[in-house]
Order: C-alpha cells, then structure tokens, then sequence
C-alpha cells in the first residue's frame, strides 16, 4: 500500500507532521479546521508559486510538489 | 538606535548652553529618551545627563509650606515623601500610581512632565504623523480608543503624564533656566495645544531646562486626590485621570475654590473652568458632584472608538470630587 | 515478546479492570491506587536555581567566536510587489560580512521578511538593514476580516478569493432540533487576535563547519528533531550532520515548531560569511511575524427541552489566519455537551495580516468563550441553574466528578446565589467544562545511564517549554530505581541524545515518560544483575527501593544503590527504553472544569478577576507544583485573552499598531487572581506511566469562565473578547 503521507508534498509542514504514525508515517488531518500549513522552502504559508499552501493544495498536480 | 556621546556637564550653566545645539537632548531617568532612541523616534548625537546637576535635586517643604521639588527628584521619593502625602496628596497620589516600582524609581519629575505621548502611531517608526514630519493625523479615521476626546485637533495625542494634572490642580509653577536666563511659569500655561504646533507639547525652548517645581503653600483647607482608571492593573496608562483640589473653609458647605485637571483626555493637562465654577455654585453633595463632571466633559468630542472615555472621565471626576471632599459615594 | 496484563483503571469509586496486551520488558503501567515513592510528591523545579540566577543558557545567551550579528529588514506594506532590492550598499558598509535578499517578489502582510544582513555588531546589522534600497509597487491590500469578504475587496493571493475552505460537520438535524426546543437562543460572538508573546523571541545562532557540510543550530524551539529534519531538507544535508541544541527556552505556545524563518536566515548567513550568525527577533517582529491565534466570529443557535437537555447546537463561525488558514474554532460544539443534533460550519478568511500558527489548543479557547457564554444566556433564559444546565449535558462521569469538586472548593452554591451590591461594583460568578486528548505518542526514545558514583542520568532528545521537563524525567527514573529525585539528572535539549518529539499538543510529558520509565526499569535490570550473585538471589527476587538493592522476600538481604554502582566494570552502565503505542486503558479524553468569579465596575466597565478555581485531569500527576504552574500559566493567559489581548491592525495603514508589551497588553502581576487548583487523579492505563499533558486542557475554559460571571455580575453578556471597558459599558447600555 503506498504511504498515506507520500500524498502530501515533502516541503508541506503543519504542526501534527511532525509526529508519525506506529508505522512510521508523518501525521496529516487534511479536515482540520484549525491546522496551519507552512511551505519549508518559503517558511510561509504560501508556495513558491505564489499560491496558498495546505493538505488540498499541496499534492502531486502542483508544479512545485516534491515527493517525499 | 544610532551612536550618541554621553555628556555630563559640569553645570547648569554649561547644560543649557549644550542643549542648545542641535542633537543634543537632555536625560534623567532615560525611561522615555531612551525608549524613543530604540524606537528611532528621536536620534539625538549627544545626550546631556541632568543628574549630576545640583540646582536639580532633591524635595523640600520650605518653612513656608511651599514645596520644592527638584526636576531630577525621583517619582518614588515624591510618592513616598510624608509631608507631600499629607499636605499635597494627589501629587504623592498621582506619582505612586505611576507605572511601575522599577519605572519610579528612574523616572524623575521634570521627565515625567516632558515625556512623549503614548500614541501607537507617534510611536511607530513606520509611521510618519503629523507629530513627526507628516501631515496626517491616523488616529483621526484610524484606531484612537486611547486619543483625545477633548482638544484633541489636528494631532488627537494624549498628554501621557500623571504628575502634571496633579501639580496644575495645586498651583504648581516651574522653575526653567536657559540661555536667556532664568523663567518661572505655572505649569497650567506650560502645556500647548496642538493648533500651537502639532510638533510639541510644552512650550520648552531649545537650551532651556526645567530645574525645579514649586507648589505654593496650600491652606489649611484645602484637600486633594488623585483618581486614574486604567484597563490592567499592571503597568498600564491611564484611559482617564483626574486631580482635583478643593478649599472649604471648615464648617462651610460650600466650596470656596476648586481646581478640577484631567488628564489622558486631551493633548494637554485639561483644567476645566466649567467644572471648577459648577462645584463652587452651591453647597458641595453628590449631585453637585455629578453636575461638576458632566461640565468637565460638556465639549467633548469623542471619535470612532473613544466614547467611552467619556462615560468613564465623568465617573471619575465625580469619584475624585466625592473623596477628595471626604463625602461618601452614593 | 508480550505479555497480558490485568490492570486496575480509573478513578475513586469507578474503577474497573481492563485487560492490555504489552511488551515484555515494558513495565506494568501503574494502576489506581498503586503507591509510589517520589511520583506524585511536591518537588522543586531542578533547575529553578539556574533560572533565578540567569544562569541557564537560552538562546539568547550563546555567544561563540567570532559570531555575527544578524538582522531581517521587513517590509512595512501590507501588499507590494518588489521591483527591486538594491543590497549594494549595505554589502559595502564596514563591518558586515553577508546579505541577502530573502523574498524578490510579493510581500503579503506588514512584517514580512525582504532581506537579511550580518554584521559584526547587532547596531552595525541595523545601521546596513537602513542601506538596503527596495523598490515596493504597493497595492490594495485588506485587513479586516468582514471588508475581506466583500467581492470588490483587493485579494491576498491573486486572483483567488479572501474567503477559504469550509468546513463544516453535521450530526442529527439541527432545524428539528430548534423546532422542537422549548427556548432556543441565537447570539454572535467575536474573539480577537492573540499572539502568542513568547518571552523569548524567536530566534537561532547557527554554525556551519569549515568544510560546509555539518551545520550546528541554537535555537529558542518546541522541537529540536523538527528543526533538525527541517534544515537536514532544506540544506540538503544528512540529518545526522545537522546538531540542533535548545538547552532552555522562553516559551512557544505553538509558534516553535519546526525551522522558522529566522533559524534558515541565520543558517545561510553563516553559510555564506563562513562564521557563526546569531538571529534574535526584536519583540515588534515577534508580535508581527511569528505567528497567533486567529480572530473568530460565532453565530450560535442552541435549543434546550422542558427537562434542560440540549435539542440543538449550532455554530456558523469564521475568522481569518491572515495569509494563513487554521482559523476554525468549532471543535468544543462538537463535543464538550451531548447533543443529537449538532451543525458546524467553519470558514477561513484571507486578509493581509501576519500568519496563524498553531497556538494553545487551537481553535478551542475561542469555541468555549462562544459555547460557554451562549450555555449560559441559554440558562438563564431557561430558568436553569448554570451548573445544573452543564451537569444535565455533560455525559462524562469524570467532569461529573470535578464539577462537585469545583463547587465546593469554589463555593458555588453561595455565591452563585448571593444578592447583588448596590454599588457600582458588582461581582458574578462563572463556570466553563474544559477538554481536551493528551495521550501522547509514540517516537521518544531514552536513555538511562547509571555512574560508578553512585548517580543517575537520563536523557532524551526533548526540551523543556517551560512546563518543568528535566524536573518529571527525573521523578519518574527515581521513582523506577528507588532513588531520591536528587540522585537523578535530566539531560535533554540536543539532538545527539536519543530522538524525542516536540514539546507541544501537551505531549511531551505523555510521550517522554513512559520511554524514562521504561529505560530506568532496563537499567534496574542491569543492575540486579550486578547484585544478584553478591545477594545470592535470582536478578528476579530483587527489587530497589529507598536508594537500596534489595531482596523481596527478605529486605534485610540488601546492598546500596551506589555500592552496586561502584561494581560497574566500566565508568557506567546504560540502557534505552522506547516509548511504545498507546494502550487501549481507561478513556483517552480529559474533562476538567474552572470557576471564575470577577468584579465589575458598572459606572466605568473595568472588569478584574479576583479568584479562579481550577479542577483538572490529566492521569497521574508527576509533580503537583510543576502541573500547578502550568494550569496558572494557562488561566493568565486565558485572562490576556478574556479582558486584554488584541492585535490591532490599522485598517489605512494596514500594519499592526499595538506591537509592543506596552500596547500589547498582558496581565500583570496585579491583574492576577488567586487561584486555586486541583488534581483529580485518573489512572488511565494508557501508557506505563498513565500520564497526560496539561497545557491545553488548562487553557481552555478560562476565558469564557470569566466571561461568564462577567454575564453574571453585570446581568447582560459581553459578548466580544476581549472585554474591554468600552464593550462592558456597552453591553450595559452606557456608552
Ligand atoms: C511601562 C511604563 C508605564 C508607564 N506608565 C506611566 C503612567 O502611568 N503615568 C505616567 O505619568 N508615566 C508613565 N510612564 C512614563 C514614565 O513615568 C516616564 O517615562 C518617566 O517619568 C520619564 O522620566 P525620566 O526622568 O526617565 O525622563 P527622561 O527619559 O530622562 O526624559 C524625558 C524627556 O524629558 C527631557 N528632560 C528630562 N528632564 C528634563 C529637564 N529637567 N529639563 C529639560 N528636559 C528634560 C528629556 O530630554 C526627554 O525628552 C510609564 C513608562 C513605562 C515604561
Ligand atoms: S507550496 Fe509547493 S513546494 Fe511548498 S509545500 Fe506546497 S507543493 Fe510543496
């Protein structure tokens, strides 16, 4: 099964992230109302692309994604 | 902040000459220049240390009862002096309720009374105002809950001193030696208004140094008190102040004289007359009292956020009159 | 290898037995009633000393040879594209050795990062941030959440639009629920913008090797691991050759999690001068920068039956994260009162504001001021007792349990009933339920080290965020090796110890002593293994307790702890414990409850907190006084955030006026009530050591307790935080 984590680019930073998983895998709740998404290349919480970041925007079909 | 010298001048004669170049400020405590030096508000190249200066010193009751305060005399020995608590409550008063034991024992009584206002836009070094070298007022259209509501055009600044409305309800004058000699002025006339020059907020002339403040005598009769309200108890500003002195001949109902000063409600320390003739119209009571205060706020002219200060100044100067008078409030 | 145990879980008069699987060499999870020696015992913060004497070294306080001073140069526009930066000449200034340009083309919010300068003094830093020409194109820019909404208002991100994702939940039917109420009240309520006000401002000094591939960061952080991996990513460099050291820290609050902007400014400063570069935030940008706690707009429908049980909660809520989203507070609605119809509708505004981050429990402060006040207006219009109306919700037997606590200790009954003064101050009384999910996770490994002398060690790759972390490691590898807390030493704050997870969600102390315990049992085996042959016992007979190695069935049989020790073979013996996944225990939430009581000036609208009581879970309680310190810590700020705290933003200028601790008003030492806590102690099961956190939990209620008995003393809800004497007087139709 592919990790759940590799949906979200490997830059995309939120507080809950930075735990895993007992397997192993960074922690992301996309329906958070609360959560607050970071870009680690802008440090801010919009992509290098000039656009919002969080768990919607921050997947493969963005031209900035990296994978994890 | 920007590089500066520190000089202590060997005299006063030697200070006021110093101030009177350009760059030169004078310090005391330091609390307010040095905090608008780390704001980059002012940028002095030289500051003249007033500490040293002898004729600065010290708080004396003469034999008189006139009280001498010196200008470099601290806020915590004003506020703790027992004769000043006895006979000239709201100056001790309005110096104790000064922000913090840290702060009043730096601070000193010429300072307090030229320190800068508070006003959050004055205060951003982004911001150019019209008390810098703007043309705009921002609290006016802006965010002023802590502005002027009386007085307040074309710069809606608050002078921020509590001891200033204290010393003008008693009567005090100060002492200021420059290079044009020696001037004594009440401290009541001191103060300017904006429509003066939105720049300033006294009427100091460059080399000039305030070097002592004299309270005269009061009567026998008369009373005081301080009274501010402020949001925290810690640290914090006034929204509204008062001090108020009243004479009454003992035994009388009336009041015979009374001096009725505001402060944190205009760009000045503001005595207000109308207050002042309403407590002297007939025998002193609450209602009185409220009449009083209503009068003292009659032309105010609140802006967006700051009506409150209104509501708020009229029970505090009607508290005010209530215990300096020794009556009970109702 | 596992193994099944029966454990005896719970609380006073509701225990039950709960069967869990677990490893075999985890320590039995302690139980209800189990006794213990130092845990639980009031014991001084370990390195109280070193604090008070500014001994400790925070970031602020590391100095190496030949650092540089660095400074950020922020935009003061709220919205502008950058035509140009000219870093010329603050490049030719003497004495600075790097600049850079950080951001080329659009600035978002007032305060945003533009470039960077290092310099051989931090005056020289500022004096060249001065010569750094940026050529700004303004544009229209938005601060205010309600203007942002507008279609005509300028937009944050291009062509996208202010308004952001929804979210919303619904269980039951709402409209059925409001039909079919007795009395239903409908109410709006805002909250403002808090920042999170660290002491210690943001800040890193960070030093690179001379071959450029090993980087060494200080830094004020919630999360040393976090910010290793984050600089390893952004620096392109192994993990293990980034060192990440926070030995102390000024606070985080959640702003502190992983590489912030200032550590990676200080990192490639000192990458491109090739000597150490210090970062240290002016408070102005700390306010203005390092993130807060979004404002919020509640519109609140609740339905009550004739009996006073909830037939419907509804809350259409939004609020704005700047340019960041997060700004949901609908979390309490869902499930702090029972209700079968529940609808939730969450939305985040864009505005040209600083960003939101993660701050204590966020969302739910500002969701409890809203539910709370609204239970409360619900009550009195129902003709309920307040505390009844919560009672007949609340379905969770622990609450149940701390609300009497709470009402004793308090003296609800008395107060809540007393007559009103007649004079202009009056005093009220409130109450608010707290919750919160403090289990902790798995991660944190530990080691525990034992000396020839006779003294223990333990570290592990967490850092103290102020709640007394040294001080519970410590208690709970004694309490494990039968030693006094002052035989044990915490070593934490620097990622050569073993990895640890950050300091925040209130998981540090759920996720790091289970690991401690489980590595102090280790050693204790080692060290029976020295003792047994001497005892002549089986490694298994024996046990250590009261700073001795002994024989279970015959005490006498026994050696000290340090005469084991001086058999160690080497200098010392250590072991590694893990911290393992949560067990399935007894419940995995907390309750918890606070009673405020305030007074009230009517003529003038200032309000004061006089006396809060406190009544908190969180499983077994380490150290009474470090847990105390924190539920204080959490009702301060829930004071700041009831009566005080406001980030101000100039709808003209766009830029926040109140960055300074003078405007930026916390409570100070005059403005705090007496308060009084308590501990209502859960053994939870979860794991070895059944501890939870506490900084949430505490934090929660307390805004809206004294919300609520300013509704009570002035008999009309003040229904904006913070209450300011401006809104007091208003709501009572004074001003
Ligand atoms: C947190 C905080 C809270 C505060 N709260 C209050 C409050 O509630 N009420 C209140 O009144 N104040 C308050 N203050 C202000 C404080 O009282 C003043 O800053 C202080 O009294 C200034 O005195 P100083 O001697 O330090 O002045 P300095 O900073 O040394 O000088 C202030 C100004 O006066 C000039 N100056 C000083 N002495 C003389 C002199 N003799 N002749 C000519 N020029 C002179 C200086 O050039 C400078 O421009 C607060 C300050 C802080 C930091
Ligand atoms: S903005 Fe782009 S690079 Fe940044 S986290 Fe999102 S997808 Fe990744």
């Amino acid at each position: 099964m592919p990790r759940l984590s590799a949906r979200f680019c490997a830059l995309l930073r939120t507080k809950t992230a930075y735990y895993r998983t007992p397997d192993g895998e960074r922690i992301f709740k996309p329906d958070s109302s609360t959560a607050c998404y970071t870009c680690l290349k802008t440090q801010r919480p919009v992509g290098p692309d000039g656009r919002p970041v969080d768990a919607q925007s921050c997947g493969t079909d963005r031209g900035c994604f990296e994978q994890e | 902040m920007n590089r500066f010298e520190v000089i202590t001048p060997a005299d006063l004669a030697s200070a006021s000459q110093l101030l009177a170049q350009d760059g030169h400020v004078a310090f005391a405590g330091g609390v307010d220049v040095i905090d608008l030096m780390k704001q980059g508000i002012v940028s002095p190249t030289a500051l003249v240390n007033l500490k040293g200066l002898k004729e600065l010193g010290g708080i004396e009751v003469r034999p008189s009862g006139e009280l001498r305060l010196g200008a470099t005399a601290k806020l915590s020995e004003v506020a703790e002096h027992p004769a000043i608590r006895a006979r000239f409550t709201a100056i001790a008063e309005a110096a104790s309720e000064t922000a913090t034991p840290q702060i009043r024992n730096l601070g000193t009584v010429g300072g307090n009374l030229l320190q800068r206002p508070r006003c959050w836009y004055f205060r951003n070094p982004d911001v150019n105002c019209l008390k810098k070298s703007g043309d705009k007022c921002y609290a006016f259209g802006g965010l002023n809950r802590y502005h002027a509501i009386l007085g307040g055009d074309p710069a809606f600044i608050v002078h921020p001193s509590n001891l200033a409305p204290a010393l003008i309800a008693m009567r005090a004058s100060a002492t200021i030696v420059g290079p044009a000699g020696k001037r004594t002025i009440e401290l009541e006339n001191f103060f300017t208004l904006p429509t003066v020059d939105p720049k300033r907020e006294n009427s100091l002339k460059p080399g000039e140094i305030i070097t002592e403040v004299i309270v005269p005598a009061p009567s026998a009769s008369v009373s005081s008190h301080y009274l501010e309200a402020r949001e925290r108890q810690s640290f914090d500003w006034p929204l509204v102040s008062v001090a108020i002195a009243l004479d009454r001949a003992p035994g009388a109902k009336t009041i015979h004289d009374a001096r009725v000063v505001m402060g944190a409600v205009a760009p000045v320390p503001w005595r207000s007359h109308e207050a002042e003739a309403a407590l002297k119209a007939g025998p002193l009571d609450e209602p009185r009292a409220r009449a009083a205060a209503k009068a003292a706020l009659k032309g105010a002219q609140p802006m967006s956020d700051n009506a409150y200060k209104v509501v708020m100044a009229k029970v505090i100067v009607r508290r005010a009159i209530m215990s300096a008078a020794g009556l009970e409030a109702a | 290898m596992s193994r099944r145990v029966t454990l005896d879980l719970g609380f006073a008069g509701n225990t039950r037995d709960v069967t869990v699987v677990i490893p075999d060499d985890e320590p039995t999870p302690w139980q209800w009633g189990e006794r213990l020696s130092v845990v639980g015992k009031p014991a001084p913060r370990v390195d109280g000393p070193l604090k008070a004497t500014g001994a400790a070294r925070y970031t602020y306080d590391i100095e190496l040879p030949g650092m540089l001073y660095g400074a950020i140069l922020r935009s003061p526009w709220p919205h502008a594209r950058i035509r140009n930066i000219d870093l010329s000449a603050a490049e030719h200034l003497d004495g600075v050795r790097a600049v850079l340009a950080l951001e080329d083309r659009e600035i978002r919010f007032a305060g945003q990062e533009v470039a960077a300068v290092a310099a051989v003094s931090s005056d020289l830093a500022a004096d060249a941030l001065k010569l750094i020409k940026v050529d700004y194109e303004t544009m229209p820019f938005v601060v205010d959440m309600d203007a942002a909404m507008a279609d005509s208002a300028p937009r944050v991100f291009g062509s996208g639009s202010n308004v952001g994702r929804t979210s919303t939940s619904s269980v039951g039917n709402v409209a059925r629920g409001l039909e079919v109420a007795a009395n239903t009240i409908e109410a709006a309520y805002t909250t403002a913008v808090q920042t999170h006000v660290c002491l210690e401002t943001h800040g890193a000094v960070a030093s690179f090797n001379a071959a450029g591939d090993q980087l060494t960061v200080w830094c004020s952080t919630q999360g040393i691991f976090s910010v290793r991996d984050d600089l390893a990513v952004y620096f392109s460099l192994p993990p293990n050759n980034v060192r990440v050291v926070c030995e102390f820290l000024g606070g985080g609050f959640g702003s502190k999690f992983g590489a912030t902007p200032e550590m990676i400014v200080a990192a490639r400063l000192a990458r491109a001068a090739g000597v150490p570069v210090k970062v240290m935030l002016p408070r102005g940008d700390e306010h203005r920068s390092t993130g807060n706690r979004p404002n919020s707009e509640q519109k609140v429908r609740l339905g009550v039956d004739r009996d006073g049980k909830l037939t419907a909660i509804e809350v259409v809520a939004r609020g704005s994260g700047g340019i960041n989203g997060g700004a949901g507070s609908a979390d309490p609605f869902k499930s702090v009162y029972r209700c079968a119809n529940i609808r939730t509708e969450e939305r985040n505004i864009y505005t040209n504001a600083g960003p939101a981050s993660p701050m204590r429990a966020p969302g739910w402060p500002q969701g409890c001021f809203a539910l709370e006040l609204a239970m409360d207006e619900m009550a009195r219009k129902a003709g309920i007792d307040r505390l009844e109306f919560r009672r007949r919700n609340s379905d969770n037997p622990v609450r149940a349990a701390e609300y009497e606590i709470g009402a004793r200790a308090f003296g609800w009954a008395e107060k809540n009933s007393a007559p009103k003064s007649d004079g202009a101050v009056k005093r009220g009384v409130g109450v608010a339920s707290a919750e919160w999910h403090a289990v902790g996770v798995s991660g944190p490994e530990a080691q525990a080290i034992a000396h020839r002398d006779g003294s223990v060690e333990v570290r592990v790759g967490t850092q103290d965020i102020g709640t007394g972390t040294r001080t519970i490691l410590a208690i709970v590898a004694a309490e494990e090796l039968g030693l006094p807390v002052d035989r044990v030493k915490s070593e934490i704050g620097d990622t050569r110890f073993l990895f640890s997870v950050p300091s925040g969600g209130s998981l540090s102390a759920p996720s790091n002593t289970p690991a401690v315990r489980q590595a102090a049992a280790h050693l204790k085996d080692k060290l029976f293994r020295i003792a047994a042959p001497i005892l002549s016992a089986e490694p298994g007979d024996l046990e250590a307790s009261d700073g001795f190695i002994r024989v279970r069935t015959n005490p006498s049989r026994s050696l000290a702890f340090a005469d084991v020790c001086k058999r160690i073979p080497g200098d010392s013996i250590s072991a590694q414990g893990e911290r393992v996944p949560n067990y399935e225990g007894f419940r995995t939430d907390q309750a918890g409850c606070q009673f405020a009581e305030v007074e009230v000036d009517t003529e003038t609208g200032i309000v004061r907190v006089t006396h809060v009581v406190a009544v908190h879970d969180a499983g077994r309680i380490i150290d009474p006084l470090m847990a105390r310190s924190q539920v204080n810590g959490g009702i301060l700020m829930g004071i700041g955030f009831a009566l005080f705290e406001d980030r101000r933003m100039d709808p003209q200028l766009g830029i926040m006026v109140n960055p300074t601790m003078d405007d930026y008003k916390l409570p100070g030492s005059l403005d705090v009530p007496r308060i009084d806590v308590t501990f209502f102690e859960v053994a939870n099961g979860i794991t070895n050591t059944g501890v939870m956190g506490l900084g949430e939990v505490a934090h929660v209620a307390s805004a809206a307790a004294v919300a609520c008995a300013v509704y009570d003393a002035i008999g009309a809800p003040v229904r904006s935080l913070p209450m300011t004497p401006d809104r007091v007087l208003a709501a009572l139709g004074h001003a």
